[in-house]
Protein backbone atom coordinates (compact mmCIF):
# COMPACT_ATOMS: atom_id res chain seq x y z
CA UNK A 1 0.00 0.00 0.00
CA UNK A 2 1.18 3.22 -0.48
CA UNK A 3 1.79 5.55 1.74
CA UNK A 4 -0.59 8.00 0.41
CA UNK A 5 -3.62 5.94 -0.02
CA UNK A 6 -2.52 5.08 3.54
CA UNK A 7 -2.81 8.76 4.90
CA UNK A 8 -6.06 9.25 3.30
CA UNK A 9 -7.69 6.00 4.17
CA UNK A 10 -6.30 6.72 8.40
CA UNK A 11 -7.76 10.27 7.76
CA UNK A 12 -11.18 8.66 6.75
CA UNK A 13 -11.73 6.44 10.10
CA UNK A 14 -10.56 9.49 12.60
CA UNK A 15 -13.23 10.08 15.24
CA UNK A 16 -12.97 12.27 18.27
CA UNK A 17 -10.97 10.32 20.38
CA UNK A 18 -10.83 11.08 24.51
CA UNK A 19 -7.32 12.27 25.51
CA UNK A 20 -5.72 9.96 27.86
CA UNK A 21 -5.17 11.01 30.88
CA UNK A 22 -2.59 13.57 32.47
CA UNK A 23 0.62 12.18 33.25
CA UNK A 24 0.70 13.17 36.83
CA UNK A 25 -2.55 12.30 37.25
CA UNK A 26 -2.30 8.67 36.11
CA UNK A 27 0.90 8.96 39.16
CA UNK A 28 -1.06 10.59 41.54
CA UNK A 29 -4.14 8.24 41.34
CA UNK A 30 -2.21 5.59 41.52
CA UNK A 31 -0.20 7.05 44.86
CA UNK A 32 -3.40 7.80 46.35
CA UNK A 33 -5.00 4.15 45.34
CA UNK A 34 -1.97 2.60 47.14
CA UNK A 35 -1.88 4.77 49.78
CA UNK A 36 -5.40 3.65 50.76
CA UNK A 37 -4.42 -0.12 49.81
CA UNK A 38 -1.53 0.22 52.64
CA UNK A 39 -3.52 1.46 55.14
CA UNK A 40 -6.69 -1.37 54.81
CA UNK A 41 -4.02 -3.64 54.78
CA UNK A 42 -2.62 -2.27 57.92
CA UNK A 43 -6.02 -1.87 59.68
CA UNK A 44 -6.66 -5.19 58.58
CA UNK A 45 -3.47 -6.62 60.32
CA UNK A 46 -2.67 -3.95 62.53
CA UNK A 47 0.56 -2.09 62.74
CA UNK A 48 3.39 -3.48 64.03
CA UNK A 49 3.34 -3.09 68.13
CA UNK A 50 7.06 -1.51 68.39
CA UNK A 51 6.48 0.78 65.60
CA UNK A 52 7.08 3.79 68.16
CA UNK A 53 10.50 3.21 68.78
CA UNK A 54 11.03 1.75 65.90
CA UNK A 55 10.82 5.30 64.08
CA UNK A 56 13.49 6.85 66.32
CA UNK A 57 16.06 3.31 64.90
CA UNK A 58 18.17 4.78 62.04
CA UNK A 59 18.71 2.01 60.33
CA UNK A 60 15.20 1.17 60.24
CA UNK A 61 14.01 4.35 58.87
CA UNK A 62 16.43 4.74 56.37
CA UNK A 63 15.03 1.18 55.16
CA UNK A 64 11.79 2.63 54.88
CA UNK A 65 12.56 5.62 53.55
CA UNK A 66 14.59 4.22 50.68
CA UNK A 67 11.57 1.63 50.00
CA UNK A 68 9.32 4.56 49.83
CA UNK A 69 11.28 6.92 47.52
CA UNK A 70 12.26 3.70 45.18
CA UNK A 71 7.97 2.92 45.13
CA UNK A 72 7.72 7.21 44.25
CA UNK A 73 10.38 6.76 41.76
CA UNK A 74 9.60 3.76 40.05
CA UNK A 75 5.74 4.28 39.31
CA UNK A 76 6.41 8.10 37.92
CA UNK A 77 8.89 6.36 35.63
CA UNK A 78 6.62 3.31 34.88
CA UNK A 79 3.28 6.01 34.12
CA UNK A 80 5.45 7.97 31.84
CA UNK A 81 6.04 4.57 30.13
CA UNK A 82 2.58 5.30 28.87
CA UNK A 83 3.35 8.02 27.00
CA UNK A 84 5.60 7.80 24.13
CA UNK A 85 7.51 11.25 24.24
CA UNK A 86 8.21 11.05 28.43
CA UNK A 87 9.44 7.70 27.78
CA UNK A 88 12.24 8.77 25.74
CA UNK A 89 13.14 11.44 28.74
CA UNK A 90 16.93 10.69 29.59
CA UNK A 91 17.34 9.45 33.15
CA UNK A 92 14.12 8.71 33.69
CA UNK A 93 15.64 5.16 35.40
CA UNK A 94 17.72 7.54 37.91
CA UNK A 95 14.34 8.37 40.14
CA UNK A 96 14.13 4.24 40.86
CA UNK A 97 17.13 2.83 40.50
CA UNK A 98 19.22 5.67 43.21
CA UNK A 99 16.93 4.61 46.18
CA UNK A 100 16.61 0.60 45.02
CA UNK A 101 20.45 0.94 45.21
CA UNK A 102 20.18 2.54 48.51
CA UNK A 103 18.10 0.25 49.82
CA UNK A 104 20.12 -2.81 48.40
CA UNK A 105 23.12 -1.18 49.98
CA UNK A 106 21.36 -1.22 53.99
CA UNK A 107 19.80 -4.81 53.32
CA UNK A 108 23.46 -6.15 52.43
CA UNK A 109 25.20 -4.02 55.60
CA UNK A 110 22.76 -6.27 58.19
CA UNK A 111 22.92 -9.38 56.28
CA UNK A 112 26.82 -9.22 56.69
CA UNK A 113 26.86 -7.55 59.86
CA UNK A 114 24.25 -10.48 60.62
CA UNK A 115 26.97 -13.37 59.51
CA UNK A 116 29.79 -11.91 61.10
CA UNK A 117 28.11 -11.83 64.52
CA UNK A 118 26.84 -15.54 63.67
CA UNK A 119 23.62 -14.01 63.80
CA UNK A 120 22.02 -15.25 60.05
CA UNK A 121 19.99 -18.17 60.87
CA UNK A 122 18.16 -19.94 58.04
CA UNK A 123 14.88 -21.59 59.54
CA UNK A 124 11.92 -19.66 59.19
CA UNK A 125 8.51 -19.61 57.37
CA UNK A 126 7.40 -19.11 53.95
CA UNK A 127 3.77 -17.07 54.93
CA UNK A 128 6.12 -13.84 53.94
CA UNK A 129 7.45 -14.79 51.00
CA UNK A 130 3.58 -15.58 50.06
CA UNK A 131 2.15 -12.69 51.21
CA UNK A 132 4.30 -10.15 49.30
CA UNK A 133 3.04 -12.13 46.17
CA UNK A 134 -0.59 -11.75 47.38
CA UNK A 135 -0.09 -8.10 48.10
CA UNK A 136 1.66 -7.42 44.57
CA UNK A 137 -0.73 -8.38 42.57
CA UNK A 138 -3.38 -4.86 43.20
CA UNK A 139 -0.48 -2.69 43.09
CA UNK A 140 1.44 -4.05 40.07
CA UNK A 141 -2.66 -4.43 37.79
CA UNK A 142 -3.22 -0.71 39.09
CA UNK A 143 0.12 0.37 37.20
CA UNK A 144 -0.72 -2.19 34.32
CA UNK A 145 -4.20 -0.31 33.58
CA UNK A 146 -2.59 2.92 33.21
CA UNK A 147 0.20 1.67 30.67
CA UNK A 148 -2.15 -0.31 28.76
CA UNK A 149 -4.58 2.83 28.51
CA UNK A 150 -1.43 4.63 26.71
CA UNK A 151 0.90 3.76 24.00
CA UNK A 152 4.06 2.18 25.10
CA UNK A 153 7.44 1.97 23.22
CA UNK A 154 9.46 0.73 25.73
CA UNK A 155 8.36 -2.52 27.39
CA UNK A 156 10.69 -3.96 29.29
CA UNK A 157 11.70 -1.10 31.01
CA UNK A 158 7.96 -0.21 31.70
CA UNK A 159 7.22 -3.60 33.07
CA UNK A 160 10.47 -3.21 34.74
CA UNK A 161 9.48 -0.07 36.77
CA UNK A 162 5.95 -1.31 37.49
CA UNK A 163 7.34 -4.72 38.96
CA UNK A 164 9.38 -2.68 41.12
CA UNK A 165 6.86 -0.25 42.37
CA UNK A 166 4.40 -3.03 42.94
CA UNK A 167 6.57 -5.55 45.15
CA UNK A 168 8.08 -2.42 46.68
CA UNK A 169 5.01 -1.84 47.82
CA UNK A 170 4.17 -5.15 48.98
CA UNK A 171 7.55 -4.83 51.04
CA UNK A 172 6.71 -1.65 52.48
CA UNK A 173 3.12 -2.80 53.95
CA UNK A 174 5.02 -6.05 55.38
CA UNK A 175 7.64 -4.18 57.06
CA UNK A 176 5.11 -1.74 58.76
CA UNK A 177 2.68 -4.39 59.92
CA UNK A 178 5.12 -7.29 60.89
CA UNK A 179 6.36 -6.80 64.18
CA UNK A 180 10.39 -8.52 63.24
CA UNK A 181 13.90 -7.35 62.60
CA UNK A 182 15.57 -10.25 61.90
CA UNK A 183 18.04 -9.83 59.52
CA UNK A 184 17.65 -13.70 58.16
CA UNK A 185 13.99 -13.67 57.74
CA UNK A 186 14.59 -10.50 56.40
CA UNK A 187 16.45 -11.23 53.85
CA UNK A 188 15.65 -14.50 52.76
CA UNK A 189 11.48 -14.56 53.00
CA UNK A 190 11.14 -10.65 52.58
CA UNK A 191 14.23 -9.26 50.23
CA UNK A 192 15.07 -12.45 48.19
CA UNK A 193 11.26 -12.92 46.62
CA UNK A 194 10.98 -9.37 46.13
CA UNK A 195 14.29 -9.82 43.93
CA UNK A 196 12.37 -13.15 42.47
CA UNK A 197 9.50 -11.34 42.02
CA UNK A 198 10.75 -8.39 40.09
CA UNK A 199 12.29 -10.61 37.86
CA UNK A 200 9.19 -12.60 37.17
CA UNK A 201 6.91 -9.84 36.99
CA UNK A 202 9.19 -7.87 34.55
CA UNK A 203 9.88 -10.96 32.53
CA UNK A 204 6.20 -11.52 32.63
CA UNK A 205 4.84 -7.84 32.40
CA UNK A 206 7.09 -7.11 28.93
CA UNK A 207 5.67 -10.43 27.40
CA UNK A 208 2.03 -8.73 27.82
CA UNK A 209 3.10 -5.29 26.77
CA UNK A 210 4.70 -6.69 23.79
CA UNK A 211 1.51 -8.78 22.92
CA UNK A 212 -0.74 -5.25 23.43
CA UNK A 213 1.79 -2.98 21.39
CA UNK B 1 -4.69 34.80 11.98
CA UNK B 2 -3.20 38.34 11.54
CA UNK B 3 -5.03 41.04 11.05
CA UNK B 4 -4.10 44.59 9.93
CA UNK B 5 -5.59 47.62 8.83
CA UNK B 6 -4.14 49.91 6.28
CA UNK B 7 -5.76 52.94 4.72
CA UNK B 8 -8.40 51.47 2.33
CA UNK B 9 -8.31 47.93 2.80
CA UNK B 10 -8.02 45.24 5.64
CA UNK B 11 -5.37 42.39 4.89
CA UNK B 12 -5.55 39.33 6.74
CA UNK B 13 -2.75 37.20 7.12
CA UNK B 14 -3.83 33.70 7.44
CA UNK B 15 -1.22 31.66 9.49
CA UNK B 16 -0.10 28.02 9.23
CA UNK B 17 -1.38 25.80 11.78
CA UNK B 18 1.13 24.24 14.01
CA UNK B 19 1.36 20.53 14.63
CA UNK B 20 0.23 20.80 17.92
CA UNK B 21 -3.13 22.49 16.74
CA UNK B 22 -3.66 20.32 14.27
CA UNK B 23 -3.24 17.26 16.33
CA UNK B 24 -5.95 19.16 18.95
CA UNK B 25 -8.16 19.16 16.38
CA UNK B 26 -7.02 15.60 14.87
CA UNK B 27 -8.43 14.65 18.54
CA UNK B 28 -11.59 16.68 18.48
CA UNK B 29 -12.11 14.19 15.22
CA UNK B 30 -11.60 16.46 12.37
CA UNK B 31 -10.81 14.56 9.22
CA UNK B 32 -8.70 17.12 6.93
CA UNK B 33 -6.38 18.20 9.68
CA UNK B 34 -5.34 14.71 10.49
CA UNK B 35 -4.92 14.09 6.70
CA UNK B 36 -2.55 17.56 7.11
CA UNK B 37 -0.82 16.49 10.44
CA UNK B 38 -0.87 12.57 8.70
CA UNK B 39 1.25 14.39 5.50
CA UNK B 40 3.67 16.31 7.58
CA UNK B 41 4.52 13.68 9.70
CA UNK B 42 5.82 11.00 7.08
CA UNK B 43 7.79 13.76 5.86
CA UNK B 44 9.66 14.51 9.46
CA UNK B 45 9.41 10.54 9.80
CA UNK B 46 10.87 9.56 6.16
CA UNK B 47 13.57 11.61 6.96
CA UNK B 48 14.10 10.64 10.49
CA UNK B 49 14.65 6.81 9.31
CA UNK B 50 16.13 7.75 6.03
CA UNK B 51 19.04 9.22 7.73
CA UNK B 52 19.58 6.17 9.34
CA UNK B 53 18.52 3.43 6.92
CA UNK B 54 19.88 3.62 3.03
CA UNK B 55 17.14 0.88 1.22
CA UNK B 56 14.41 3.11 0.53
CA UNK B 57 11.91 0.38 0.17
CA UNK B 58 12.24 -0.16 3.97
CA UNK B 59 12.13 3.21 4.70
CA UNK B 60 8.82 3.89 2.95
CA UNK B 61 7.73 0.41 5.41
CA UNK B 62 8.78 2.00 8.43
CA UNK B 63 7.34 5.68 7.73
CA UNK B 64 3.99 3.41 7.36
CA UNK B 65 4.20 1.95 9.99
CA UNK B 66 4.94 5.20 12.08
CA UNK B 67 1.58 6.51 10.78
CA UNK B 68 -0.36 3.82 11.70
CA UNK B 69 1.72 4.46 15.63
CA UNK B 70 0.21 8.18 15.19
CA UNK B 71 -3.32 6.11 14.35
CA UNK B 72 -3.38 4.26 17.52
CA UNK B 73 -1.54 6.48 20.16
CA UNK B 74 -2.59 9.92 19.01
CA UNK B 75 -5.13 9.94 23.18
CA UNK B 76 -1.52 9.85 24.55
CA UNK B 77 -0.78 13.40 23.09
CA UNK B 78 -1.35 16.13 25.51
CA UNK B 79 -1.47 19.47 23.98
CA UNK B 80 0.90 21.18 26.55
CA UNK B 81 3.71 19.33 25.00
CA UNK B 82 5.18 19.48 21.56
CA UNK B 83 4.62 17.60 18.93
CA UNK B 84 7.73 16.69 17.48
CA UNK B 85 9.00 14.79 20.48
CA UNK B 86 6.04 12.58 20.33
CA UNK B 87 6.64 11.89 16.94
CA UNK B 88 10.09 10.82 16.95
CA UNK B 89 9.62 9.01 19.91
CA UNK B 90 7.30 6.65 17.72
CA UNK B 91 9.75 7.25 14.62
CA UNK B 92 12.41 5.68 17.08
CA UNK B 93 10.27 3.08 18.15
CA UNK B 94 9.41 1.67 14.92
CA UNK B 95 12.88 1.89 13.60
CA UNK B 96 14.13 0.17 16.43
CA UNK B 97 11.60 -2.27 16.01
CA UNK B 98 12.59 -2.75 12.24
CA UNK B 99 16.01 -3.29 13.08
CA UNK B 100 15.73 -6.19 16.32
CA UNK B 101 13.61 -8.04 13.61
CA UNK B 102 16.40 -7.70 10.69
CA UNK B 103 18.77 -8.71 13.11
CA UNK B 104 17.00 -11.96 14.35
CA UNK B 105 16.26 -13.00 11.21
CA UNK B 106 19.58 -11.89 10.31
CA UNK B 107 19.35 -9.75 6.89
CA UNK B 108 17.93 -6.42 6.12
CA UNK B 109 16.25 -7.90 2.78
CA UNK B 110 17.91 -7.18 -0.60
CA UNK B 111 21.17 -4.89 -0.58
CA UNK B 112 22.29 -3.25 -3.34
CA UNK B 113 25.37 -1.20 -4.71
CA UNK B 114 24.22 2.08 -2.73
CA UNK B 115 24.42 0.26 0.47
CA UNK B 116 27.64 -0.81 -0.36
CA UNK B 117 28.77 2.68 -1.13
CA UNK B 118 26.86 4.63 2.04
CA UNK B 119 27.60 2.13 4.73
CA UNK B 120 30.74 3.97 5.90
CA UNK B 121 28.69 7.04 6.44
CA UNK B 122 25.34 5.42 8.39
CA UNK B 123 25.19 4.81 12.01
CA UNK B 124 26.59 2.75 14.14
CA UNK B 125 23.70 0.22 14.43
CA UNK B 126 22.73 -0.21 10.92
CA UNK B 127 26.92 0.23 10.13
CA UNK B 128 27.12 -2.99 12.03
CA UNK B 129 24.25 -4.94 10.40
CA UNK B 130 25.44 -4.36 7.00
CA UNK B 131 29.20 -5.00 7.79
CA UNK B 132 28.09 -8.17 9.10
CA UNK B 133 26.19 -8.78 5.84
CA UNK B 134 29.71 -7.37 4.27
CA UNK B 135 31.94 -9.74 5.61
CA UNK B 136 29.87 -12.50 4.74
CA UNK B 137 29.99 -11.62 1.28
CA UNK B 138 33.79 -10.91 1.43
CA UNK B 139 34.56 -14.29 3.08
CA UNK B 140 32.74 -15.88 -0.55
CA UNK B 141 35.54 -14.20 -3.05
CA UNK B 142 39.34 -15.99 -3.50
CA UNK B 143 42.02 -14.39 -1.88
CA UNK B 144 42.95 -12.56 -5.10
CA UNK B 145 39.63 -10.87 -5.70
CA UNK B 146 40.13 -9.83 -2.21
CA UNK B 147 42.99 -8.11 -3.02
CA UNK B 148 42.41 -6.47 -5.90
CA UNK B 149 39.14 -5.48 -4.70
CA UNK B 150 40.68 -3.88 -1.45
CA UNK B 151 43.37 -2.20 -3.18
CA UNK B 152 41.28 -0.94 -6.00
CA UNK B 153 38.04 0.38 -4.49
CA UNK B 154 39.23 0.63 -0.26
CA UNK B 155 42.60 1.92 -0.56
CA UNK B 156 42.47 3.80 -4.15
CA UNK B 157 44.76 3.00 -6.18
CA UNK B 158 43.94 3.05 -9.67
CA UNK B 159 44.09 -0.23 -11.85
CA UNK B 160 47.46 0.47 -13.30
CA UNK B 161 48.99 0.75 -9.52
CA UNK B 162 47.23 -2.76 -8.83
CA UNK B 163 48.34 -4.05 -12.24
CA UNK B 164 51.61 -3.46 -11.34
CA UNK B 165 52.38 -4.11 -7.59
CA UNK B 166 50.41 -7.36 -8.20
CA UNK B 167 52.27 -8.59 -11.45
CA UNK B 168 49.39 -8.51 -13.06
CA UNK B 169 47.80 -7.00 -16.70
CA UNK B 170 45.70 -4.04 -16.40
CA UNK B 171 42.84 -5.74 -18.22
CA UNK B 172 43.11 -8.57 -15.93
CA UNK B 173 42.65 -6.56 -13.12
CA UNK B 174 39.54 -4.67 -14.33
CA UNK B 175 37.94 -8.50 -15.35
CA UNK B 176 39.29 -9.54 -11.59
CA UNK B 177 37.42 -6.50 -10.27
CA UNK B 178 34.47 -7.20 -12.54
CA UNK B 179 33.86 -10.58 -11.11
CA UNK B 180 34.53 -10.06 -8.29
CA UNK B 181 32.08 -6.91 -7.82
CA UNK B 182 29.49 -9.40 -9.71
CA UNK B 183 30.17 -12.28 -6.92
CA UNK B 184 29.21 -9.73 -4.17
CA UNK B 185 25.71 -8.59 -5.96
CA UNK B 186 25.22 -12.01 -6.78
CA UNK B 187 25.93 -12.98 -2.77
CA UNK B 188 23.33 -10.38 -1.64
CA UNK B 189 20.78 -10.82 -4.28
CA UNK B 190 20.34 -14.09 -3.43
CA UNK B 191 20.64 -13.99 0.63
CA UNK B 192 23.81 -16.31 0.79
CA UNK B 193 24.80 -14.03 3.09
CA UNK B 194 22.53 -14.59 5.58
Amino acid sequence: MKTDSLIESLSKENIPVRRAMHPMIAFGGWLAFITAYIAAYLGFIELRPDLESKLSNNEYLWEIGACLATIIGAAFAASRHAYPDLAMKKYLWIYPVIPLHLFLILILMQVTRAINMGEFDMAHGMECAMAMCMLTILPVTGLYIVLLRGFFIDAAHASFFAALAAVMTAYLSLRLGEATDNVSHIFIWHTVPLIILVIVLTYAGKRLLRKRS
Amino acid sequence: MIVRQQKSATIIYMSEPSLEELMVKTQEGCQRSYQRLLEESSLLARTYVSRRLSNQSEVEDIVQEVLLAIHKAKHTYHPDRPYKPWLYALAHYKLSDHLRSAYKRGKTGSLDDTVLNTVADETVTFGDLVGEQIDDAFAELNERQKEILIKTKLEGKSIRETASELGMSESAVKVAVHRAIHKLKKTFGSGEAQ
